[in-house]
């Protein structure tokens, strides 16, 4: 088992690698001689990333009185290790193409994903967490392993869409049973080969199953109950056709009450075709 | 927390009377128990990013049961049909997602209707 979740990453040259342009932005904020300047030029020097993050600064969500008009503004305003963030997220998006869409359209499962982001970062900020765009990027990635299956096994995948929707399983457990793990343990083993911050490689590695993070329990709760929200709602799919169930105790981890509900579904149904249209545009 | 009395912002409205202090999650007082609550006051408690609040004489249940009375009862049962089916997996009894249930019902039938 372990060998073939290894072998599907590896042979998977596409996307075993991250796009240059997020090393050097890495390696820049990690830098401490580097300045936020040196920053912007690695960011600028990449149009379509520079394109993508100005739309998404300047979108409703973020509702900056003015218009945000450089990559250097958006570093004062937002933060360097937010935007470095964001340039990540929505780079991701770009590695994933040629996946046979008649499975899961891409619209549709970037959707999901960009909802789930969005729910994380607004359950973050209810519970007052500092640094919401880790949030974001936790949810928006949370399904990715779900990609590699698709585009690596379709045949399986197919198959096993098909026998999860008609037979009413969920979609987790009809790929623990077929291939011996599910995209959670897919999905996180390819961040961590990435280096993607421990808590969001946490948070996507456990988010069905929210109690076995040990070390990021809030930022995995977080993810395991923005991605309820996201399935309720029906906002895109990443293939699931149903709520993916509350692992025990973990909503009362949150410490919220359930009267933000109202407000943050609200929240998505205004906010997430805004991102969507930002993020997915000319991907 | 006693969820009799407490309901959501958007169920509030002008001339209703609070039952305990609203506080903000920093600790300001917003409105005081005993206070009748305003239009003015709602736009405020919207603002500080409020959710609920604890009013006299209310119960929850009464005011969802009011909700959902007002929907044509064809597209109710079709809506709840349709959730149920969504929330297949799901815990109906736990409050959270009793809650998520209960807005994407509505939300559906909205989408009926």
């Amino acid at each position: 088992m372990g060998y073939r979740l290894r072998e599907l990453l590896e042979s998977y040259d596409e996307i075993s690698s991250l796009p240059m342009i997020f090393y050097r932005i890495s390696e820049a904020v990690n830098d401490p001689r580097a300045s936020m300047a040196d920053i912007g030029k690695i960011i600028s020097d990449d149009p379509g990333l520079t394109v993508r993050l100005l739309r998404v600064v300047n979108s409703a969500f973020y509702g900056f009185p003015s218009k945000i008009g450089t990559i250097t503004q958006a570093l004062v305003i937002i933060g360097t290790r937010q935007l470095c963030d964001l340039a990540l997220g929505t780079s991701v998006i770009t590695l994933f193409k040629g996946i046979p869409e008649d499975l899961v359209t891409m619209e549709s499962f970037w959707r999901h994903s960009i909802t789930c982001g969005i729910a994380a970062e607004t359950l973050a900020a209810y519970r007052r967490e500092t640094n919401l765009e880790r949030f974001f990027v936790a949810g928006m990635i949370h399904d990715i392993g779900r990609l590699v299956i698709y585009k690596k096994m379709s045949q399986e995948a197919q198959e096993m869409l098909l026998r999860c929707k008609s037979s009413g399983a969920l979609l987790f457990l009809g790929e623990r049973e077929a291939i011996g793990f599910d995209h959670a343990t897919l999905g996180s083993t390819l961040l961590r080969s990435w280096n993607l911050p421990p808590g969001i490689v946490e948070a996507v590695a456990f988010h069905h199953q929210p109690r076995e993070a040990k070390h990021y329990p809030i930022e995995t709760a977080v993810v395991h109950v923005a991605d309820i929200i996201a399935n309720a709602i029906q906002s895109g799919s990443s293939g699931e056709c149903f709520v993916p169930p509350l692992d025990e105790g973990v909503w009362e981890i949150l410490g919220l009450s359930t009267s933000i509900l109202s407000s943050t579904l609200d929240h998505l149904e205004r906010h997430v075709n805004d991102m969507a249209h930002s993020i997915l545009i000319e991907r | 927390m006693i969820e009799m009395g407490v309901i959501n912002l958007e169920d509030i409205e002008s001339g209703m009377i609070l039952c305990r202090d609203i506080i903000s999650k920093n600790g300001l007082v917003l409105l005081k128990a005993g206070q009748e609550i305003t239009e003015k006051n709602l736009g405020i408690l919207r603002i500080w990013g409020i959710t609920e609040a604890d009013i006299k004489g209310i119960d929850k249940e009464e005011i969802l049961d009011k909700k959902t009375a007002e929907i044509d009862p064809r597209i109710l049962e079709e809506a709840t049909t349709k959730a149920r089916e969504i929330f297949r997996h799901t815990d109906l009894g736990h409050p959270f997602i009793k809650e998520l249930f209960r807005l994407v019902m509505l939300r559906l039938a909205r989408d009926l209707s």
